[in-house]
């Protein structure tokens, strides 16, 4: 008002209605400036306001991508791990491979061993049963000597009774000779008359002879099968020893082979056992090749995850990339548009203080 | 019967054949028992039983000094008539038969063999290869020859007893 004051007073009169219609404008127009500049600088606040925060937003996306990069770094690394432990998986899966191929032959051999046991077992009982059978008949054959032993002592027996029976025909004999010598000297003695006695004596004396010899040749007889007898006695009872000897060494024999026989089964019952423990190990194995199967597949799960992961990385990386330079462009925009707003505001001060003065 | 031959018991002594007169030996017999007699001469056996009668046995190869080749298990006896009616049992080894020996098939004893004891050997018959010696069994057996050489082994024996005494009082002084 001082101002209106101010003005009205430097104007003439003319001038005066003039001035103060031109006051007036310039008046209107400076208030109009005032509201101008205080809207510029209300701008220029918040273009720097706007600047201060598409700073900081670069900044945050900054920050972002720094973050996104190290995300990017971590889900390498883990993909690396994942490959890796994939690789491990795979060799360690080839490691168990060979060890359930070797668990399988050993399978194998033990089942050969096996069969092998049993087909050697089958032979000792056949050998077994062979011998029992030679035992058997070396039974047979002994019962056979003994019958023959007793045969002979048998016939020993009657040999010694017809050995006594020809005795006997010998002591008949010498006393019949001995009837036949009185005889004939009582005949000799009687001379002519005793002529014919004497021919009937002779010939009682000559079948006394023969009787003699063929008793004595009965008797040789009798010595020679008596001989022939005792040979066969020795011989028989040689055989029956023998036989005894034999049937010991099969008796020997078949004790051998079953002592063979319970090793061949020990050696059976290891292989029976030692195959349980190769299927078992087997069993394990396979356990063991479908865990590692397990643990490659998760870590190809977790390695494409990983590559997942990192391109989805990638994809943010570029969008804070992208965010980080629309916030640098925003900010060089604002910086811009508060250059230019300072010096609008300048110039609309310095408009402000013209009208000003000339409103005074 | 030829008058030129004679009947004889053929026997042996250790395989030497020996041949009596029938008419000297009565019978054969087979001794199964002969009872030793003490202070019998050596070549007496002893006595035995022939049916009932106790008669003498002696030992012809003793009797002869011939050494024993064997000792036959069965003893033969030929019985003999010796003097008086006396029977005497001689023991050989076998009695073989009764045969007929021709005279002029007997030798008559040479006088060296009959120097001794004469008359006991009547001659040596030959039957072929073989040779018989003919005995006297009936003079062999008689009490005079028999006594005389009994006398013999008798002052032998005294004189083993008179020794025995001898030695008897020496033990006893």
């Amino acid at each position: 008002m001082a101002q209106k004051a101010v003005e009205e007073a430097a104007l003439p009169e003319r001038g005066r209605r003039r001035k103060r219609l031109d006051n007036d404008l310039l008046l209107e127009a400076l208030s109009s400036v005032n509201r101008i500049v205080k809207m510029i600088a209300d701008a220029k606040q918040a273009a720097s306001n706007l600047k201060d925060f598409a700073k900081n937003a670069s900044k945050v996306a900054d920050q972002l991508s720094l973050n996104i990069q190290q995300l990017a770094a971590a889900s390498q690394q883990v993909s690396e791990g994942a490959q890796r432990l994939s690789q491990l998986a795979e060799q360690s899966a080839k490691s168990m491979n060979a060890l359930s191929s070797l668990l399988n032959e050993t399978a194998k051999a033990s089942q050969t061993v096996n069969a092998a046991a049993q087909e050697a077992l089958s032979r000792a009982n056949q050998i077994v049963e062979a011998g029992s059978k030679a035992r058997r008949s070396i039974n047979v054959i002994r019962d056979g000597i003994d019958n023959v032993l007793k045969a002979v002592e048998n016939m020993t027996t009657i040999l010694e009774r017809v050995g006594k029976l020809t005795g006997a025909i010998t002591d008949v004999a010498g006393q019949t000779n001995m009837l036949a010598l009185n005889a004939a000297i009582e005949a000799a003695r009687a001379g002519e008359a005793g002529r014919g006695f004497a021919v009937v004596a002779d010939a009682v004396k000559n079948l006394a002879t023969q009787a003699r010899e063929t008793a004595s040749e009965a008797e040789s007889l009798i010595n020679e099968t008596k001989t022939a007898g005792a040979t066969v006695l020795n011989l028989a009872q040689q055989s029956s020893k023998e036989s005894i000897d034999g049937e010991k060494m099969i008796m020997d024999a078949i004790e051998g082979i079953n002592q063979i026989r319970d090793v061949i089964q020990h050696v059976a019952k290891i292989m029976d056992e030692l195959n349980s423990q190769v299927q078992q190990g087997m069993a394990a194995a396979r356990e063991v090749v479908k865990a590692i199967d397990e643990v490659a597949s998760v870590a190809q799960e977790s390695a494409s995850a990983a590559e997942e992961a990192s391109a989805g990385v990638e994809e943010q990386s570029a969008a804070a990339e992208e965010m980080a330079s629309i916030s640098k462009e925003i900010m060089d925009a604002t910086s811009l548009a508060e250059s230019r707003l300072i010096e609008i505001l300048a110039e609309a001060e310095k408009l402000q203080d013209i009208l000003e003065r000339l409103t005074q | 019967m030829a008058n030129d031959e004679i009947q004889v018991v053929l026997f042996s002594l250790n395989g030497v054949l020996y041949g009596a007169d029938v008419h000297q030996v009565r019978e054969v017999r087979e001794v199964k028992e002969v009872t030793p007699v003490p202070y019998a001469p050596p070549y007496v056996e002893g006595v035995t039983n022939l049916r009932g009668e106790v008669i003498p046995v002696i030992d012809l190869k003793k009797r002869f000094n011939i050494t024993e080749d064997k000792e036959s298990k069965n003893k033969i006896m030929l019985v003999v008539h010796g003097e008086d009616k006396k029977v005497i049992g001689v023991l050989v080894d076998s009695v073989m038969e009764v045969m007929s020996i021709s005279q002029s098939d007997i030798e008559r004893t040479p006088d060296i063999l009959s120097m001794s004891n004469s008359n006991y050997i009547l001659g040596v018959a030959k039957r072929g290869e073989d040779l018989i010696i003919l005995l006297d069994l009936r003079r062999i057996v008689s009490k005079k020859s028999m006594s005389l050489e009994s006398q013999q082994f008798e002052d032998v024996m005294e004189g083993d007893m008179e020794a025995a005494k001898i030695l008897k009082k020496a033990v006893e002084t």
